[in-house]
């Protein structure tokens, strides 16, 4: 008897989606004894729901998850983060196949450290090939990792060590311009203990004199944005 | 009239010694253009004093001092020379030419209100009329001149005036007035320690108290007047003076033989008859008098005729009066009638043409006594004479009291007329402040309106760059949002869609020839080149958020550039990305934006500039602004604060800001502004 897999595919783009679909179908074809049951969800509600029916239902066995999606109607839900995290909560045998057009590696790192996803693909680094290859992986040798999220590793585990998840943050908040006065609402610190992250940043990446401008490219460059 | 003649060479030596004092004054004064014109003017009128040249000359340098004088423009220069001229004028001695030529002075003087000039030619028309014997008209000048003088607070010049009224009073036989007047003489003169006045006065009363025949009174002084003979000039005449003086009270109390001590001493005095012949023979008309009285008649008739022809060649007429009496009273004493008679008639006739009177009623008094068959005749003519001269003085003494009375009366009035003067000059002096006072309050109103609207002018001018630079803010962010909101639409809509499109395409089967599927495969593959390129533009779209932080820095370095463009410098902006500027206060951004514009101005303008520097950084609270120029600069501690400067202060005042200014001529100009940040 063939292993009944259910997949839940959540993605805003019915061509993307069907793709998938048919990429895991052709896994299914390869792998003879393997057969999957496909839900779709085409946002953040209709993905919330088909979670819950399958809470009560049957589970779910592979997910599908796109970051970008149009959110609740109740604006609880804004990301596909927000599903995987609940996914990761209510569903902890599903595995997660993150896929996403996101491409920095703040967003990545933080991906990668609320949703432990089993497979990560960046958009753009992926054609159905390597999809199949995931999803195959994902199945037998969790977790796969696409080029992207690799080299993101890579840079983190070079010097990561002294850059803690605050200093992203801020770094971030700077990238996307954030106002000096907004950042304490945005961030856990005061005025003063942003100023000093911020000195001390720059004596990690070495610019003495340097701007706020020339740390952002910098921390861009050696990847923590 | 020997007194009368001394007198008035007396009060004018007196007069002439003031003359040149008050004469220094007005040199100080002279002006360079008209100083030769001047010069030649007081120099006619020194002329016009010299005894040399005949009158004749004298009246015309006078003349032609005064002729030249009128031409003079300057008021007070010309004033200066009129007030030396009825001086000179009365130096010349001729009565009727001094009265003409006076008046015109005076008519001047009256014209200009000059109490000086007037004072000065009041007093020459008393000693002119005293010369003339017009004892009452001079006694009017003498008190004109001496109100004047009073006016003028000339103490010197009060005791002449008094001294002269004083002689007046004494000459109608007012010894009291005189007296009195003469005491308030001693008064000014003791002020001014005048002690030829004071001698003069001794003098005089001497001869008062001697009318009066109260000769101690008398004696006492003229031994007074000899206490300070030798304080004076040509003490010499003097002592001989007072010597007959006293002599003659001796002589009058009938002490004969203390008089005839006094008159010796008089003659034991060197060169009697060289240093002054006319007192010579006075005093030996005396001594042989008073020896005649003490019945001695040892040489007294040689003695009298002596002093008979000294006074003859003089042509001394009261002396010549004088001594035919006496020697007509020694012949009626040797009882020789005839000669007597004949003496007594001749001085008689000397007296009635020069008029003394005095003298005639002695001759007549004589004459009585000697000439018995005349005798009537002469006792009438004697009372006649006696009555009408007592009527005479009566007259005059009753028109010296009214002339007293009347210029009192004139000068109360003056003072009266001058007291509301004063009171019109008060008042106008009062409206004229007060007229000035609202002028200078409208002017200041209108300034601090005209200030009030410039202060306004300045607050909507900074208004309007307030809202300017909100203005592009306002649209700097908008464009952030809007670039923003591009960069998340191309990577969110379009990577997906071009995503979606491409993984279909892979997920279609492709079934044809080997070139049809190479093709296929780098469709895909620019597709995928595709999102990759959108994700870059839409990367770049996003990174360039951060200069949203710079719109400030943005708007001051389009400025400077503008600024260096029209002026020839080069000018470097460092900014310190501690700062904020999207957060710092408006006005803070303004203000800075204007010192910098005013600074570069000043550059351009003065400073002649070639590199400017301005570098914004921050320390602690407070945002510093440096603008340091390589220009000439200026002394910042001497020169006064152009408006330029005075505009910065008053901008970084407003800010609470503190402000610093170095400059030299090597080292430029450094601005150095501190300003306080508020975050709201």
């Amino acid at each position: 008897m063939k292993k009944k897999m259910s997949v839940l595919i959540i993605e805003d783009h019915p061509f993307s989606a069907n793709a998938y679909r048919k990429a895991i179908n052709d896994v299914a074809i390869e792998l003879v004894d393997l057969e999957f049951d496909f839900s779709m969800a085409k946002d953040c509600d209709s993905a919330n729901m088909k979670i819950m029916d399958a809470v009560v239902g049957n589970g779910l066995d592979i997910v599908l998850l796109d970051m970008n999606l149009p959110e609740s109607k109740d604006g609880k839900i804004r990301t596909g983060e927000d599903l995987g995290i609940k996914i990761r909560r209510k569903l902890p045998k599903a595995k997660i196949i993150v896929c996403t057009t996101y491409y920095d590696n703040l967003r990545i790192q933080s991906i990668l450290k609320s949703l432990d996803p089993d497979g990560f693909l960046v958009k753009n680094d992926f054609n159905l090939n390597e999809l199949r290859t995931c999803i195959k992986k994902v199945i037998t040798e969790p977790p796969y990792y696409s080029i992207t999220v690799l080299k993101s590793f890579r840079k983190q585990v070079a010097n990561g060590h002294k850059i803690d998840k605050i200093d992203r943050m801020l770094l971030y908040e700077l990238s996307i311009g954030t106002k000096m006065n907004e950042l304490p609402n945005v961030l856990p610190l005061s005025m003063t203990g942003i100023e000093r992250r911020k000195r001390h940043l720059k004596e990690i990446f070495d610019l003495k004199k340097g701007s706020d401008r020339e740390l952002v490219i910098l921390a861009k460059e050696k990847g923590f944005i | 009239m020997i007194v009368l003649k001394y007198l008035i060479s007396l009060l004018l030596v007196c007069f002439l010694l003031n003359g040149i004092i008050s004469c220094d004054s007005p040199h100080e004064k002279f002006i360079s253009d008209t100083q030769t014109e001047l010069d030649s003017i007081s120099e006619w009128i020194e002329k016009s004093k010299e005894d040399s040249y005949s009158i004749e000359k004298r009246k015309n340098f006078l003349k032609k001092a005064f002729r030249l004088n009128k031409l003079v423009k300057n008021d007070s220069l010309q004033r200066d020379q009129f007030i030396n001229m009825p001086e000179a004028a009365y130096y010349i001695n001729d009565p009727i030419f001094f009265k003409k030529f006076s008046d015109q002075i005076f008519e001047i003087f009256k014209k200009k209100g000059d109490t000086l000039g007037l004072a000065k030619t009041h007093y020459h028309f008393a000693l002119n009329y005293l010369t003339l014997e017009k004892m009452d008209s001079s006694y009017i000048h003498f008190n004109k001149a001496k109100k004047y003088n009073e006016y003028l607070k000339r103490d010197l010049n009060i005791g002449h005036c008094l001294y002269g009224m004083a002689y007046g009073q004494f000459d109608v036989k007012d010894f009291t007035g005189s007296e009195i007047l003469t005491i308030q003489a001693i008064e000014y003169y003791k002020k001014v320690k005048n002690n030829a006045g004071i001698y003069d006065c001794y003098n005089i009363l001497g001869l008062i108290f001697l009318e009066l025949k109260e000769y101690d009174a008398s004696l006492e002084y003229y031994l007074r007047a000899k206490e300070i003979i030798h304080l004076l000039e040509n003490s010499k005449n003097k002592y001989i003076t007072n010597y007959n003086n006293i002599g003659k009270i001796y002589q009058s109390r009938g002490s004969y033989k203390k008089a005839n001590e006094y008159y010796l001493k008089a003659l034991n005095i060197n060169n009697l008859k060289e240093v002054d012949i006319e007192h010579y023979a006075r005093v030996i008309t005396n001594f042989s008098y008073n020896k005649f009285l003490s019945k001695d008649t040892l040489g007294v008739f040689q003695n009298y005729q002596t002093a008979l022809k000294i006074r003859d060649s003089l042509n001394y007429f009261n002396g010549i009066i004088e001594n035919k009496i006496y020697l007509s009273e020694y012949l009626a004493y040797k009882t020789d009638t005839i000669q007597a008679i004949q003496y007594a008639k001749e001085a008689r006739n000397l007296a009635i043409t020069i008029t003394d009177n005095d003298n005639q009623l002695t001759a007549l008094k004589l004459l009585s006594k000697l000439d018995k068959k005349n005798l009537q005749e002469y006792f009438n003519d004697y009372n006649v004479l006696n009555d009408s001269l007592q009527i005479k003085e009566r007259k005059l003494r009753n028109k010296f009291t009214r002339i007293r009375f009347e210029t009192d009366e004139y000068m109360e009035k003056t003072a009266k007329l001058s007291k509301e003067r004063v009171i019109i000059v008060i008042v106008s002096v009062v409206v004229v402040v007060i007229l000035g006072l609202l002028y200078y309050i409208k002017i200041q109103r209108s300034k601090n309106k005209e200030l009030l609207f410039e202060k306004e002018q300045q607050k909507a001018n900074e208004e309007i760059y307030g809202l300017m630079l909100k203005q592009l803010a306002v649209m700097e962010e908008g464009r952030m949002k809007e670039r923003d909101r591009i960069a998340e639409e191309l990577h969110d809509g379009i990577i997906g869609d071009v995503f979606g499109a491409r993984i279909s395409f892979e997920a279609i089967e492709f079934k044809g020839n080997q070139e049809d599927q190479f093709t296929y495969e780098q469709l895909i593959l620019e597709l995928q080149r595709i999102e990759k390129e959108v994700h870059n533009i839409s990367h770049e779209l996003k990174s360039d958020l951060l200069s949203s932080n710079h719109n400030f820095a943005s708007i001051i370095s389009s400025m400077v550039e503008n600024q260096s463009f029209k002026s020839d410098f080069q000018c470097k902006i460092h900014m310190d990305e501690n700062i904020n500027w999207f957060d710092l206060d408006g006005t803070i951004k303004i203000n800075m934006y204007r010192i910098i514009q005013e600074a570069l101005l000043n550059c351009h303008k003065y400073a002649k500039a070639a590199q400017v520097e301005i570098n914004f950084s921050k320390k602690k609270n407070n945002v510093v602004l440096v603008i340091n120029d390589d220009g000439c600069g200026f002394d910042s501690k001497t020169s006064a604060d152009g408006i330029g400067l005075t505009n910065l202060k008053s901008r970084v005042a407003r800010l609470n800001g503190s402000f610093k200014i170095e400059s030299s001529a090597t080292t430029g100009t450094l601005l150095e502004i501190k300003i306080p940040i508020h975050i709201e």
